[in-house]
């Protein structure tokens, strides 16, 4: 007997804490993209536990179960950059930046902001101390003068073409500005850089729909709130 | 800097952050006395750069692609391997801690170079200069060999989880249980190395390297990665013999074997003498 299975197209499921945190990046590139996709949002217990991802990690199938995961058809991917760079692959590939220079770029670039995001400030918001505080506030200044002036007055990170890597800045330039309102004041490329992503109509749309998760940006067990 | 109460967990894991956010600050900026000295166990080879209190007469002009690193295996290795693994020839800058065990000889050159992030390792090669050691890896690949950054791309998908996955476990997890070694941060390495180790293992299966059958530039980064792990801790493999077979393999690759035979060859140490548990 013939059958005709019904292939069903479901929606992408995003899963994170809900907070901004690491997925963001990719929510906008989901947004960019005009994907449709599902925000599964994992909340903390009442006692601050982890163990609603817990229970459903059990059951997810993945290599390297971690947050955020991206579960898009057959494709489970992990690693916040992995899953950027798998959307752009999979859906513009153009987003992977074009020609050997552009792409030695971007991998510099992507390197080089992870380390200042995660190991510098993300690590400090989560065991706040001052003294941490103070370091951070030594390298950051730093850190940004190298990003500024690779930039230059390109429009975006590897020149004049959006890729995966804006994303990641963005998110990056936006939590550092929560943090701290005047850490880009000397580098007005990089506060342009910011309301440029913002108008792309795509990201405009989506900042500005209820879908949207504006804050926080990080976890409520993390020593210093934000 | 350590702090005298029991640590939570995540207290546990920033505390690595501090220390290595101590060592990333050295690590990141210039000027003089770049002198390197040949290694302890290996005779005078002219292709590692002796600096004379000069920063780097590396020349655009110059040929041979020049690697900057410490005269460590640390970061710096994956990045020999695969150079010797494309029959390149090339040329290193070892830079050596002050005897005062600062990072000194390194800021001397970092501003001079004309790095847009200067760090360490560095690769010159013709007028390209490029930072962040797996960007080094897969500039070479894409430059000298493509399919190591893996023939489809399913397989480019695989190849970036494992690098990013394998990155938090070195750069946050061991690095920092050795640079600011106590015994609550050597065990918690070990618990999650475990655990994480165990991931890669499951997801191997008996492929030959990590992606599959055929080798890619994460392979690079995954055998120094367990290498250093070994020293650690010697049994952290036993439980995982695809990743100890991974090991052996990538030891009897012909251009690998013969690079560890050779006087080029930089056995060790792992670490900086300032690490606390030095490897």
């Amino acid at each position: 007997m013939a059958t005709s299975p019904i292939v069903q197209k479901l929606k992408p499921i995003l899963g994170y804490w809900k907070i901004r945190g690491l997925a963001h990046p990719v929510r906008f590139l989901l947004a960019y993209l005009e994907v449709d996709f599902e925000d599964k949002y994992y909340e903390l217990t009442p006692e601050l536990t982890k163990d609603y991802w817990f229970e459903d990690r059990k059951k997810l199938n993945l290599e390297f179960p971690n947050l955020p995961y991206l579960i898009d058809g057959d494709f489970k991917v992990t690693e916040s950059r992995a899953i950027l760079k798998y959307l752009a692959r999979t859906r513009k590939p153009d987003l992977l930046g074009n020609g050997l220079e552009v792409q030695t770029r971007l991998d510099t670039v992507e390197n080089f902001v992870y380390d200042l995001w995660i190991i510098n400030f993300v690590e400090m918001l989560y065991g706040y101390t001052e003294e941490r505080h103070q370091k951070y506030k030594e390298l950051e200044p730093l850190k940004l003068a190298y990003l500024s002036s690779f930039m230059k007055d390109n429009s975006w990170v590897s020149g004049n073409n959006i890729t995966y890597v804006d994303f990641l800045v963005y998110e990056i330039l936006y939590q550092l500005t929560i943090f701290d309102p005047n850490c880009l004041d000397k580098f007005n490329n990089l506060k342009e850089f910011m309301k440029r992503f913002e108008s792309l109509p795509a990201i405009n749309r989506y900042i500005n729909s209820k879908d949207f998760l504006n804050a926080p940006l990080y976890s409520k067990t993390a020593i210093y709130k934000i | 800097m350590f702090n005298p109460l029991p640590l939570k967990k995540y207290q546990v894991s920033t505390t690595c952050i501090l220390i290595i956010l101590n060592y990333l600050l050295y690590c990141s900026s210039a000027t003089e006395e770049t002198c390197t000295k040949p290694l302890g166990n290996s005779v005078e080879d002219p292709s590692l750069i002796k600096g004379d209190c000069q920063s780097s007469g590396h020349t655009m002009a110059d040929s041979k692609p020049l690697l900057g690193y410490w005269n460590i295996r640390g970061l710096g290795q994956t990045v020999r391997f695969l150079l010797a693994y494309l029959d390149v020839d090339f040329e290193e800058k070892r830079y050596e801690l002050t005897p005062e065990l600062t990072y000194d000889n390194w800021y001397a050159d970092k501003e001079k170079l004309g790095l847009d992030f200067p760090n360490l390792p560095y690769l010159f090669d013709g007028p390209e200069k490029i930072t962040e050691t797996r960007a080094i890896l897969k500039y070479l690949s894409r430059t000298r060999k493509p399919e190591l950054l893996g023939k489809a791309a399913e397989i480019a998908t695989k190849i970036d989880m494992v690098d990013n996955f394998l990155y938090d476990l070195y750069y946050i997890e061991f690095a920092g249980a050795v640079y600011g070694y106590t015994d609550e941060l050597a065990k918690a390495f070990k618990e999650t190395a475990a655990v994480r180790l165990g991931r890669l293992s499951t997801f191997m299966k008996e492929n030959e390297w990590i992606t599959g059958n055929d080798i890619t530039y994460v392979d690079f980064f995954l055998y120094e990665c367990l290498y250093q792990f070994k020293k650690f801790d010697a049994n952290c493999l036993d439980k995982f013999p695809n990743l100890a077979g991974l090991i052996t393999r990538f030891e009897n690759l012909p251009e690998i074997k013969k690079y560890i035979g050779s006087p080029k060859f930089l056995q060790g140490p792992i670490t900086l003498a300032s690490a606390a548990h030095p490897l």
